[in-house]
């Protein structure tokens, strides 16, 4: 266990620096920092592993130590250069600075309440992390998805890495062995260092779960205003489900911490114009295509997000390229896994043009299709009192508009992902009520974190004056 | 509007108490072993005696009392034995060289080998058996 708990710190350390060394201007906080790197440096983990595994077996672990610790040093001399190259020019400009902050009014939102808010924040973070730690010590080996897909998965690549074949059998369809490889390969892993224990599996998913929190607010603090930031948290960590799909193990809270990741590079490249945002987003996105097959869905999405936000393609082909060069190398990993060792999907080898045509004529299955997507968006959160009409209601009611292109983007895609899964769903071969009923809230669940962005993110705070017109920026005290 | 925000607030508050319940369980509860546990334990001395790398067959309760199949518990007895038994594919089948036995008592393995003409090869106790398909391609 203590080997794995070295190579898993190893491993996020690689990720924050990794993106450190992106951020040029040394403008990102630490703790935005720290939320994507902990997620990068596992994905890259897992991706390096996984090529690795395929080339190495057995040996493939003294060799993922190597090439860990490789990067580690390498992106620390960058880093120590990038340090001097700043303190030589001097044009490090913090993105919490005021210059580059939006002014916010605080006449709602005073310091008083802030520190409340902070507080807040803090409280559900400990009490969610507690949590995570309670269910997962009562339940170590979770729920049976996990069980029956992505840990048999591990299992196979730890216990046969020679014969990786055997993990791609069709004729274990039901553990659906074209899903990309990114959980199983970081957790197979972990069960290789830690005599087949499941705290790796845990530690992954507990990392996953509270990063993406720790995202939402650090970005949307950077990039808005702490109490925008703070909301957001708020408002994921009082998702009921959020804290038990963690838990789970799955691959839909990982495939949310990726798609938010990828939004959040794209809204920081939108406010410092460093393309190397972009090729971090390109990373993020590919990443999210190695974890689920939703995430192939994303990508695509991505660019017509973009450009419904935009209105133009990507301000040019230098931005789309810096997204595409870094989505590539993973890209590759994936199209070669789809192509020499996973067997079709069930979703797309079960559609003939008739079939799909008539699935998707078929007024019946619209309707069901319509009904679930109506009711779930509400309810999907195991809410005790859903917060969604609120939200929504608060939106309006603040005069919110989507005037940040970040937030437009986001928007977009949530939307774009959403009509995907629809018509997903309106072409499975599947019994179609029971797959809408086993996998709809997982995939809201994937969405939500992005949506909160967005939604959060436009959130005109400035509105919420009650008695001074004048704008007070945050962290000015009211007198 | 403050009142508005203090509603909200309040929404999210009560939304946080589900977080609570793993704790209060966790506190109420010692952690038992679960049927994972369980069934790697069972399932362990059988792994040791199979050969390496061998695609192996699956036979349970309903293909003796005629059950269902594809009930739940049945599924999931059949998912744990795969889990357990990775990286041997199994496959729910009993046209194979080696096929497990993973019956509720001894009763219903000899039964089971009687009526698919199966020969035990070994006996683990518990329901658990080791057959050989005089079929098996």
């Amino acid at each position: 266990m203590i080997a794995f708990s070295l190579l898993f710190v190893l491993m996020i350390a690689v990720g924050i620096l990794a993106v450190r060394a992106c951020d040029v201007r040394s403008s990102m906080p630490i703790w935005l920092s720290i939320c994507l790197g902990s997620g990068l440096g596992i994905g890259l983990a897992s991706s390096f592993y996984f090529l690795l595994l395929n080339v190495f077996h057995r040996q493939a672990i003294p060799a993922v130590w190597v090439l860990e610790s490789t990067s580690l040093l390498a992106l620390l001399v960058v880093h120590k250069r990038a340090a001097l190259s700043i303190a030589g020019v001097g044009t490090s400009a913090n993105l919490t600075g005021g210059d580059t902050k939006e002014p916010i009014d605080t006449n709602i939102f005073s310091p008083r309440i802030i520190s409340w808010l902070k507080i807040g924040f803090c409280g559900l973070f400990v009490l969610a992390a507690l949590s995570f730690a309670a269910r997962s010590w009562m339940h170590p080996h979770s729920d049976w998805d996990a069980l029956m897909i992505w840990n048999v998965h591990a299992r196979f690549l730890e216990r046969a890495p020679e014969h990786l074949q055997n993990n791609f059998s069709p004729l274990i369809f039901w553990t659906h062995p074209d899903y990309p490889q990114l959980i199983p390969a970081i957790v197979s892993l972990g069960l290789s260092l830690s005599h087949e224990s499941q705290l790796p599996a845990i530690s992954i998913a507990f990392v996953f779960t509270m990063a993406t929190a720790g995202l939402l607010v650090t970005s949307l603090s950077s990039t808005k205003s702490i109490v925008h930031g703070l909301l957001a948290g708020i408002i994921l960590l009082t998702t009921p489900f959020w804290v038990h799909c963690g838990t789970m193990q799955y691959g839909d809270v990982p495939i949310a911490f990726f798609f938010l990741a990828t939004l959040v590079c794209c809204a920081l490249f939108d406010k410092e114009r460093q393309l190397r945002f972009l090729v971090l987003a390109g990373i993020f996105a590919s990443l999210a295509a190695w974890t689920k097959n939703e995430g192939l869905l994303f990508v695509l999405c991505l660019p017509v997000a973009n450009m419904l936000a935009e209105r133009r393609i990507w301000g040019g082909l230098k931005p789309l390229s810096a997204v595409f060069l870094g989505a590539l190398p993973v890209i590759l990993l994936i199209i070669w896994f789809k192509l020499a060792l996973a067997p079709p999907n069930d979703i797309v080898s079960g559609q003939g043009v008739g079939t799909t045509t008539s699935r998707l004529l078929n007024i019946s299955r619209l309707i069901i299709v319509g009904e679930y997507f109506v009711i779930k968006p509400v309810t999907f959160g195991d809410w005790i009192a859903s917060p969604i009409p609120f939200l929504a209601f608060f939106w309006f009611l603040s005069g919110s508009k989507l005037k940040d292109l970040g937030c437009r983007r986001a928007l977009f895609t949530v939307i774009l992902m959403t009509l995907g899964y629809a018509l997903t769903f309106l072409v499975t071969p599947a019994e179609i009520q029971q797959h809408l009923n086993t996998a709809l809230t997982r995939l809201l669940l994937q969405l939500w974190p992005s949506f909160i962005f967005a939604l959060v993110g436009s959130m005109s705070l400035n509105n919420l004056s009650v008695s001074s017109k004048t704008p007070v920026t945050v962290g000015q005290s009211e007198s | 509007m403050r009142v508005y925000i203090l509603i909200m607030f309040l929404v999210l508050l009560v939304n946080s108490v589900s977080l609570l319940s793993p704790i209060f369980e966790c506190l109420r509860k010692t952690p038992t072993d679960d049927e994972v546990v369980v069934s790697e334990r069972k399932l362990q001395s059988l792994r040791q005696v199979l050969p390496p790398l061998v695609a192996i067959g699956y036979i349970a309760d309903a293909e003796v009392t005629k059950g269902n199949l594809f009930s739940l518990d049945s599924c999931r007895r059949f998912y744990l034995v795969q889990y357990a038994l990775a990286p041997h594919i199994v496959v729910h089948d009993i046209k194979a060289h080696f096929v497990v036995g993973n019956f509720s008592s001894s009763q219903n393995a000899r039964e089971a080998a009687r009526i698919y003409n199966l020969q035990v090869i070994k006996d683990f106790g518990d329901g658990l058996v080791l057959l050989s398909s005089p079929e098996a391609p």
